[in-house]
Parts: structure tokens; C-alpha cells; sequence
């Protein structure tokens, strides 16, 4: 029988790192959709999705589970990729002073819709990024997504709705190009 | 309701259910405005491209790589925890080997009890009742 996050989470505060592992195995998907999703695929998204679990490792005394347990490792994936993200800017601003570096390849004639979209993602404020990742990609809740950014549920709706009208501004452009 | 909050009650459609009066004036609207309809499809189209439909990975051995990780972490910090005491360390020895010259230098003999000041320096004091019953002038008498 499948043990439940909780047991595994009991278990591993024990040292049971087969527990543990279990844990990841569960939850990589998720991670790496949000990691992916806010840096683009690569080794970078890889190194932040091994220090999200890591991190929650250090932190297994800490966690009570009040919130679920994906919601708690979804929120530690989105602040560790905002980390990501303004390092990137800083190393840009200091070396090379191009754009931001995010790993996502730029459309060309050839791209679909999807490639479009996913690049003009990734162009926008990380605020209107992170809000469209979990509710847009993930499929969070309007709710779960004001929790795990933790900010209220109207700002998560005013910053959806500014996010799909630059999109469609975009597409459009692409579109008529 | 003009376009601009059309549009904006349409974009709240996905993300918040609509009372019934904002659904009537929403369906009313569409079918007033036929511009509207291709932005609704715009719309859809980024949702439907966005919203992922396969679970997302890291590759394989993921999992493994974190335990890995952890480990070494592990290891890491011990080894931090021993750098930081080894001046402490350091310093006690350092103390230790300080006391024993003292010691060599003091000492009235050279054997290891003196060096190491563990020599026996007790003086065995007489009872108080054989100081009484100690008679000199017997003792010197007899003498």
C-alpha cells in the first residue's frame, strides 16, 4: 500500500533516506513543471529543482503540514526560481548587458503557437510570470496561487488578466508578422 | 458595458465563476460585439498552449541525484564542524603542553608523575588523641 506523504515525511525525519527519495520521486513532477515553467528546461532549472528538495530536507523539523505538501514545495520552487531569475539579471547587467538570459528558445518562422507562448512567457514580469504558472500551466487554483505567493487573491486576478492581454498583444504582433 | 469591460469579464470567466447577471450581460455582449469573438479565441488559444498536459521531469535519476546531494552536504558540514574546532583544539594542546613545561621546569625530580604532576605530595598527619598520650618527659627519661 502507498504510504502517504505524511508517513514518508515521519519517516524521513528519522533519517529514512529511502523515505525521502520516495518523497522526491512523488513530487519531481510538479517541481519541475514550476522550475521549468518560471527558467526554461536545462541543467540550470535541474540545480534549482535539486535545491528545492534539499532545502525542504534541512527544513523536514520545520514542516507542520499546514498546507499540503506540494503547495509547500511549489512555494519554495517559485522563490528559489525568483532567485534564479535576478541573478541572471545581475550577471547579465554586470558581463554581457543583453537581454534576460532565460533558457527558452527564441520562435522563428517554423514555431508553433505553444513555442510562441511559452517564449512570450518568459518575457514577461516575473510577477505576471509566476502568477501564470501555477494558475495558467499548473492548474492551481486562483486561491492556492494567492497562498502560495502570498498575496491577495484580487492581485492574482488583476495580474492574470494584465498577463493574457499582453500575451494576446504579443501574439497578435506574431501573428500579423 | 463597453469592450474594454467585456473583455475584462471574459478574462475573470476562466479564473472566477460569473453571477448571473455578469454571465447574461456577458452572452448578450458576445453576440452584440462580433469583434469580441476573436479576441475570446485568442484567449482560449494562449490557455489551451499554456496549460500543461504532461507531467514535467528532471531526467532520469533525479531523485538519486538529490540524495546524493544531501549526502554530500552531510559530509560537508562535519567537515565544517571540525575546521571550526579545530583551533579550539589547537588551542587546548597548546595550553597542555605549556602546564607540562611549567612542570619540567618546577619539578624536583624528573620522572613522569612530577612532569605530569600527578606525583603523591600528601604528609600523613598524626591523630590528635596520639599528640595526647605522647609523653615527652617519659620519653625522655627513659632516654
Amino acid at each position: 500500500m502507498e504510504q502517504t506523504d505524511e508517513a514518508l515525511v515521519a519517516r524521513s525525519r528519522n533519517g529514512d533516506e529511502s523515505a525521502f527519495k520516495q518523497l522526491v520521486i512523488r513530487h519531481e513532477g510538479r517541481v519541475a513543471g514550476v522550475v521549468q515553467s518560471m527558467l526554461g528546461a536545462g541543467p540550470e532549472a535541474e540545480d534549482v529543482g535539486q535545491e528545492v528538495f534539499v532545502r525542504f530536507y534541512q527544513a523536514l523539523d520545520k514542516f507542520k503540514g499546514e498546507s499540503a505538501l506540494s503547495t509547500y514545495l511549489t512555494r519554495i520552487a517559485i522563490n528559489l526560481s525568483l532567485n534564479e531569475i535576478k541573478r541572471r539579471k545581475r550577471k547579465n547587467f554586470l558581463f554581457t548587458r543583453v537581454e534576460e538570459g532565460r533558457s527558452v528558445k527564441t520562435p522563428d518562422d517554423k514555431s508553433d503557437m505553444k513555442e510562441i507562448v511559452t517564449y512570450e512567457l518568459n518575457r514577461l514580469d516575473v510577477d505576471f510570470q509566476s502568477v501564470v504558472t501555477l494558475r495558467m500551466i499548473e492548474g492551481y487554483s486562483t486561491e492556492e496561487t494567492a497562498e502560495i505567493l502570498g498575496i491577495p487573491l484580487g492581485t492574482v486576478l488583476s495580474r492574470l488578466s494584465r498577463a493574457q492581454k499582453k500575451l494576446k498583444l504579443v501574439l497578435a504582433k506574431h501573428m500579423a508578422a | 458595458m463597453n469592450a474594454k469591460e467585456t473583455e475584462d469579464l471574459f478574462i475573470r470567466s476562466f479564473d472566477q465563476p460569473l453571477n448571473d447577471l455578469e454571465k447574461g450581460e456577458l452572452v448578450k455582449a458576445m453576440h452584440t460585439n462580433p469583434g469580441l469573438a476573436k479576441d475570446i479565441t485568442t484567449y482560449k488559444s494562449i490557455r489551451e498552449n499554456l496549460l500543461r498536459k504532461k507531467p514535467a521531469t528532471f531526467g532520469p535519476y533525479f531523485a538519486q541525484k538529490v540524495i546524493t546531494k544531501i549526502q554530500s552536504l552531510r559530509i560537508e558540514i562535519d567537515k565544517q564542524i571540525m575546521f571550526f574546532f579545530r583551533k579550539y583544539q589547537l588551542a587546548a594542546l597548546g595550553v597542555l603542553i605549556a602546564l607540562l613545561a611549567i612542570n619540567v621546569m618546577f619539578a624536583d625530580k624528573f620522572d613522569l608523575p612530577s612532569v605530569l604532576g600527578i606525583e603523591d605530595t600528601t604528609q600523613t598527619v598524626p591523630d590528635e588523641d596520639d599528640l595526647l598520650s605522647f609523653d615527652f618527659y617519659e620519653k625522655l627519661t627513659n632516654n
